[in-house]
């Protein structure tokens, strides 16, 4: 396996999308990282109102928002959160979706049916429609975000470990492995797990960017994180305020979702091509 | 001497992409009269199929390079013909059949409308709709299928009944020269020699001459009047079916391949398989192309370029039988 | 085929009592208590009890959902919203159109901006034109719609005051919403057919009509088009799907008195049959046009067809 990842690398390094992707969400990363070491202010929710719709500058590169405070530093601030609101979203939704999937695809017979059938049904709902009657339900902020884009997450993975799952369990060495006894969870840990990371690494990341638009998305209709709390999305639905007056204010925090998630769209893509050299055109 | 209907001569062909150069086709000549079968055998790989897709000049445009050579159909070189003309030469002089009857129809028109289609982009005398129609339904019963089926789906059909429909569409037009790239590999035995016996019937009917690529000797006794024997590229055996099967010199290869099926005759245990495997086209040996596996290699062999014997029609590339071909010429 | 039809239509049943059943459980999630919502603080607890066993609230969870799909049913009668006391289903029935024609004219102008250039794309595969799209596309399909939207209303609104930017009253009122709907959710399909036709004109049967001297007009799209866009069109379903949440976020952007505002609005009030009832007309919507992309694919595939034709 581990030499499998080394000729993924390997194949991805030709490809210049990819790289350029993978540079960009790591210096991201990096940022959302030590943001407080990187913004010029201190985390961007103090209000300053001497330095009210400053423009972009030499003292605030992003100029100043609303409230007078640095956009720079709300940006930076708000990677952070959009990240790890992506990240921990689809890692929960993987592996919740991935233990349904798994499930129904090895059992199969009766559970197999009632899960699809639910998770089926689960899909003739809108994914923003869905976590929106979540959010509805449990209210706004950003825990119930999270779980409202994860559960609406679940069914892309369940269905997708499930494919897997059954083209695996057909073959004779997993008949081989139940008939020498071994237990059930290990033949799926072993033998099914390994086989599913590839298309499971490539839903992952084409979900990261998903999901950060979903939540920006949620966000900007006041119903995910909240305010005074920085996020892109967030600080979207409060620059559109200023519209007229302090455009920039729109620029810097939408050009920071299009830049992550293209990014991670352009990881996505690499991956898959890197994983399936067939599909490439 | 009268026009050859179709004279290759010298065929080089190269698939060039960025990162290598793939040499499939060496310098190939041949020629066909009309209403004579020419047979090309050899493995998978050898360059057979991308040298049949040149006459036709179907080679992916972006890839395939044709440094040099020529290939003269009455006497006109096709790969000097803009591509226009190219397209009405192409289904109603020379037609295709592909090997995979499976993959090679259209699933969402029906057998009919391909047929028709062959007509209709080659209505050089006016047929109305009427006529074409009626073509159709006369070219589906040539090649055995009722008519009644005219408005059924590929999906509806069998394997060798699909191969049938591709046959009619190549037949539709009643070419001067048929290609058919292994049209049986797919099919089912039996179906197999169904189909070969009916396009052997259909080709003297017609009076249609053929290109027929298979890697499968028994057919090409049965339906070839000559045969090419090929090998990275090259032709290394040439003769009528006569010479191939009963001379007593042959190139090593070709004693390769006939000693990897077995004979009725002669009791061995087992049979003998060519060692190794085609050489990569990216990197061919210098000298013999065979060399690397051929049971009676000498020095001389990985060195230089064999030249060619030659008894009657029968030619041969090897150095085991250079120097004779005075004598016996 | 229509037995076929008829059969899809009934399959169609439990599909939607499947997903009225999870809004309802989702809904019913939400904490607080429906007679206080409905009469307001200053209600006495003997006003509020009577109102909640009126209600139904007491009884037990299968009992209220079967009522509500009784009434649902037979009287299309979702329950009082709180906010406004008057039916719910009146409130959002005057709403839908607009969701929905924004939705359709998404729809209509994604895919022949998506289909057209994925076309052109593929055949001018690794042209100028190619790789213009080819960005062009990975960038729309990074950017949120509704951010598209505010920057298309500081362009064409704010900056150079050629269109309107709030409500629906004209037809130019619909030209900037249609668009930062259809835009970023064309990218995809372009992508998709773009590889779907790539794939496509490599196929054996491509070569064959190549073989029999058809022109490469006929070749693109009498034999490849047809054959790449039957992907595509199941793509479609999906695509209306996510238009219709995406319709949601375009609608406050632009200030369009649609259900998706009205959405948003109820989830800001607390008003849960509101919020039910919208998010299940928008996911009932959504399955029938799913099964009416099924029936589609089915007609224009011949293999398909014929299966259901047997039956």
């Amino acid at each position: 396996m581990k030499q499998n990842f080394k000729e993924i690398f390997r194949r991805m390094k030709k490809n210049k999308a990819a790289m350029i992707g993978l540079v960009i969400i790591t210096l991201i990363i990096l940022t959302a990282v030590f943001a407080d070491f990187i913004s010029p202010y201190e985390y961007g929710i103090k209000q300053n109102s001497k330095e009210r719709l400053l423009p972009p500058s030499s003292t605030h590169l992003f100029g100043t928002d609303g409230n007078g405070r640095d956009v720079f530093t709300r940006v930076i601030h708000g990677a952070r959160t959009s990240l790890t609101l992506g990240l921990v979203t689809t890692l929960i939704s993987a592996v919740g979706g991935g233990v349904l999937g798994a499930c129904a695809g090895y059992y199969g017979g009766r559970l197999d049916d009632f899960i699809m059938r639910v998770l089926d049904t689960i899909m003739c709902i809108p994914n923003m429609l869905l976590a929106l009657s979540i959010v509805a339900a449990l209210g706004s902020g950003i825990g119930n975000l999270l779980i409202a884009i994860t559960i609406s997450n679940i069914p892309v993975f369940a269905r997708i470990i499930r494919a897997v799952v059954l083209s695996i369990v057909e073959n004779d060495y997993i008949e081989a492995a139940k008939a020498c006894g071994t237990r059930d969870w290990r033949i799926i840990h072993r033998h099914i797990l390994k086989n599913a990371m590839g298309p499971i690494v490539i839903q992952a990341t084409m979900s990261i960017s998903k999901m950060i638009l979903l939540a920006a998305s949620l966000s900007f209709l006041g119903l995910g994180v909240q305010p005074p709390a920085p996020e892109w999305g967030t600080m979207l639905s409060e620059a559109r305020e200023f519209m007229r007056r302090a455009p920039y204010l729109m620029i810097f925090p939408g050009a920071a979702i299009v830049l992550s998630v293209l990014s991670l769209n352009l990881v996505g893509d690499g991956l898959r091509d890197a994983l399936d050299p067939r599909l490439k055109s | 001497m009268s026009e050859k209907l179709l004279q290759v001569k010298n065929l080089e062909i190269q698939y060039k992409t960025d990162l290598e150069t793939v040499y499939a086709v060496n310098g190939i000549s041949f020629a066909l009269d009309k209403g004579e079968t020419l047979g090309i055998v050899g493995e998978t790989g050898a360059g057979k199929t991308t040298a049949a897709l040149s006459i036709l000049r179907l080679l992916p445009e972006k890839t395939a390079r044709i440094p040099k050579g020529e290939i003269l159909f009455r006497g006109e070189n096709l790969l000097l013909k803009p591509e226009a003309e190219m397209r009405s030469t192409r289904g109603e002089q020379i037609s295709m059949i592909f090997q995979d009857p499976m993959t090679s129809l259209n699933p969402i028109l029906t057998v009919g409308d391909q047929i028709f289609e062959a007509l209709a982009f080659h209505n050089d005398t006016g047929m109305t709709r009427e006529q074409m129609e009626a073509r159709v339904d006369e070219t589906l019963e040539l090649v055995g299928i009722p008519r009644s089926r005219k408005r059924d789906y590929p999906h509806q059909f069998s394997g060798g009944m699909k191969q049938r429909v591709v046959i009619a569409i190549a037949l539709a037009c009643e070419p001067e020269l048929l290609i058919a790239d292994e049209p049986t590999t797919a099919l089912d035995v039996t179906i197999q020699a169904q189909v070969l016996a009916m396009m052997n019937d259909l080709k003297h009917k017609l009076n249609t001459a053929m290109i027929l690529i298979t890697h499968d000797l028994g057919i090409v006794a049965q339906t070839c009047d000559h045969v090419a024997v090929m090998y990275a590229g090259e032709f290394v055996e040439y003769g009528s079916v006569f010479d191939l099967f009963t001379a007593d010199k042959h190139h090593p290869y070709t004693d390769g391949l006939f000693g990897s099926i077995p004979n009725l005759e002669v009791e061995t245990d087992r049979l003998q398989p060519i060692d190794g495997l085609m050489p990569d086209p990216t990197d061919l040996p210098s000298g013999c192309k065979f060399s690397p596996r051929c049971p009676k290699c000498m020095d001389i062999c990985t060195k230089q370029k064999p030249t060619t014997y030659q008894n009657g029609t029968h030619r041969i590339a090897c150095h085991l039988y250079s120097g004779k071909e005075v004598e016996e010429a | 085929m229509i037995r076929y039809v008829l059969k899809r239509l009934l399959l169609m049943i439990p599909v939607l009592l499947g997903v009225a059943f999870i809004v309802f459980s989702v809904m019913s999630l939400a904490p607080g208590d429906p007679a206080r919502a409905i009469l307001g603080e200053n209600a006495t607890q003997e006003q509020l009890d009577m109102l909640n066993t009126q209600l139904g609230v007491d009884q037990p969870f299968l009992i209220r959902f079967g009522t509500f799909v009784v009434n649902v049913v037979t009287k299309l009668d979702f329950g009082l919203s709180y906010n406004s006391q008057r039916p719910v289903f009146d409130e959002i029935f005057t709403r839908f159109p607009y969701t929905l024609r924004l939705a359709v004219l998404g729809v209509i102008f994604s895919s022949i901006i998506g289909i057209s250039i994925g076309v052109f794309s593929a055949i001018k595969q690794y042209s100028p034109f190619d790789t213009i799209s080819t960005i062009l596309a990975l960038f729309f399909a990074s950017v949120p719609g509704f951010w598209f939207g505010m920057m298309l209303i500081l362009l064409f609104a704010l900056q150079l005051g050629l269109l309107p930017s709030n409500g629906l009253d004209t037809v130019k009122h619909y030209i900037l919403p249609t668009l930062s709907i259809a835009i970023p959710y064309s990218a995809g399909i372009l992508r998709l057919t773009r590889s779907t036709m790539l794939e496509t004109v490599r196929q054996d049967y491509i070569r064959t009509a190549k073989a029999k001297g058809v022109t490469e007009w006929v070749i693109i799209w009498k034999h490849a088009f047809r054959n790449a866009l039957l992907p595509v069109i199941t793509q479609l379903g999906n695509v209306f799907g996510q238009l219709l949440g995406g319709a949601v976020v375009i609608e406050t952007v632009f200030a369009i008195p649609g259900l998706g505002s009205h959405i948003v609005n109820a989830i800001r009030m607390k008003d849960t049959p509101v919020v039910m009832a919208s998010v299940m007309l928008l996911a009932f919507f959504f399955c029938l046009v799913i099964l009416a992309v099924d029936l589609l694919y089915a007609f224009v595939d011949p293999r398909i067809k014929a299966k259901y034709a047997r039956r």
